[in-house]
Formats: C-alpha cells, sequence, structure tokens
C-alpha cells in the first residue's frame, strides 16, 4: 500500500464530489482516508499507531518546511531553486534510544538551539551565500556574465 | 564531474543524522527533466489551485490568471499531463507523479519533493531491541 500523495487526494477529492458531496464533507472524508492507510502500515495496536501517526505527520511537515526554505534561498547567492527533485530515501527515528535513555542522562540533545553542530552549519551557511572569498576569487565562477559599464574621465 | 559525495550509491545521496542519531535519513537530489520544469513553471496557477482547493477554500476555477502563465487546467488533466511528461522523460522517472509529496519553493515552484521508488513505507521506526 501507497501512501497517499497529493494526487491520490485530488482523485479521492473527485470522487466523493462525483458522489455528491460538498467541498468541506469530501475534505473530511478524505482525511479519513489518508489516515486509514496510514494505520493500516502499522501493525501495532491502536494506541501506538496513533502515537506514530502523530510523530510520522511532524515529520512530514518538518520535511516539508525544510524542503521549502531549501527551495526558496538555494545554494547559489540564496536565489530560488529551479528544477531540482528531491527523494526522501529513507527516513528513520530511533525511539527507542530515546525510551531508554530518558530515565539516566540523556544521551539526544533535543533542543536544537543548543546542537552546536547544527547551529554552526545554520549559520556558516547563511553567511557564506554572498560574499564568500573563495566564490568571488574564483575568476571565471559566475552564474551570469556580469553587465557593467565604467566611464573613465581623464 | 566530481566524484559522487556518497560511495555505493547513486549520484546525489547523501546520508544524515540529527541529534547524535536519534532521527537518520537519507536524501536524493537530481535535477528535473527540462519538459517538467516548463511544465510546472507554466502552471504555477493550476498548482495554487490545486492546492487552495485541497485546503477546502472553494473551487473557483475562473480565477484570474497571473500574466505570463498558461491556462489553469482541471486536476485531472494537469496530473495526465504531468505524468506524460515523467513517462517520456525516462524509465528513472515513470510513476513519479504519484509520488509528489510536495512543489517548491512557496508551494508551487518548479521544484519537487518526493516519495522513493517502489517502496510501501518512506519512514521507519526503529525496531525495540530492549524492550
Amino acid at each position: 500500500m501507497l501512501i497517499i500523495r497529493l494526487r491520490g487526494k485530488e482523485q479521492l477529492i473527485a470522487d466523493a464530489r462525483a458522489k455528491g458531496q460538498s467541498t468541506d464533507q469530501a475534505l473530511s472524508s478524505t482525511d479519513d482516508a489518508v489516515a486509514q492507510n496510514l494505520m493500516a502500515d502499522m501493525s501495532t495496536d491502536e494506541m501506538d499507531a496513533k502515537a506514530e501517526l502523530r510523530l510520522l505527520r511532524d515529520f512530514e511537515n518538518s520535511i516539508e518546511a525544510g524542503f521549502q526554505m531549501a527551495t526558496f534561498q538555494g545554494p547559489l547567492c540564496a536565489e530560488p531553486v529551479v528544477g531540482m527533485a528531491w527523494v526522501v530515501e529513507n527516513v528513520s527515528f530511533n525511539k527507542d534510544a530515546e525510551d531508554g535513555e530518558s530515565e539516566s542522562s540523556p544521551k539526544f540533545d533535543l533542543d536544537p538551539r543548543t546542537d552546536g553542530r547544527s547551529r554552526k552549519e545554520f549559520c556558516s551557511s547563511r553567511s557564506s551565500h554572498l560574499f564568500r572569498p573563495r566564490f568571488m576569487s574564483s575568476g571565471n565562477a559566475g552564474l551570469v556574465a556580469t553587465n557593467q559599464t565604467c566611464n573613465v574621465h581623464v | 564531474m566530481a566524484p559522487p559525495k556518497t560511495k555505493d550509491a547513486p549520484r546525489g545521496t547523501i546520508h544524515g543524522s540529527l541529534f547524535n542519531g536519534l532521527v537518520t535519513y537519507t536524501i536524493r537530489a537530481l535535477p528535473l527533466p527540462e519538459p517538467v520544469i516548463d511544465f510546472l513553471s507554466a502552471h504555477t496557477a493550476t498548482i495554487a489551485n490545486l492546492l487552495s482547493h485541497s485546503a477546502g477554500d472553494g473551487d473557483d476555477l475562473d480565477a484570474s490568471d497571473a500574466q505570463g502563465q498558461a491556462r489553469l487546467l482541471a486536476p485531472e488533466q494537469f496530473w495526465e499531463e504531468l505524468e506524460e511528461l515523467f513517462k517520456e522523460a525516462g524509465q528513472e522517472w515513470a510513476g513519479a507523479a504519484e509520488r509528489i509529496w510536495a512543489f517548491g519553493s512557496k508551494r508551487v515552484g518548479p521544484n519537487v519533493l518526493l516519495d522513493p521508488e517502489g517502496k510501501s513505507k518512506l519512514r521507519y521506526v526503529v525496531p525495540s531491541l530492549t524492550r
């Protein structure tokens, strides 16, 4: 069973509307179908499945937000990205590591503000967008030909 | 061409982890086929309509077209044409229309976030070893 994505949802909505439902009804029945589709993938009991469903939905939103940010401010001069596809091949959540460690000393630093590594990476990637010396001095590296004129009055 | 960053994986693949390995992920970046880029760029209004429609914002298909935009397509027509373009682009892209998770940037641009191919489950919660 595949995860229902944009196109699948669109079809479900169209089907529901063809049966004479209003837009709101169509949307809610589509949401139900999507939730059931996700639930069916999980063989654990209902409470666990619901908790995991919530967790995965959180992940999905974060991944999508990251995608929107990355495409809006790309790696070249923070310009929007055009024509790229990203395939999220795998995401795994090490649940037991979190459960097991929470009683003793926390192994995972869950506050992103104190995660030194990701913060540093974030800052460096932001500040290096524009005037990274290596990029500027390499001479032949340019997105478009420079279009400047200079009049010298003697 | 520069060598791939990750060995033994298709070009563009990156493995990463967050929070000391609490979450691990694998993402592959690859360029979209040219016709698909053109199609998506030309139909941002259709995509926006598609998304707002899903959010329950009504379904007036007569929304005014932005300048330089192709005419608004019905959702079914949009997906069919997109699928056709992906099919023409080669084996690698077959069925990609079904796997589209999101468009970007600003939710309507000519970039796509995709689910993995031929995999029913994207995410994986590492099973208990201690329990």
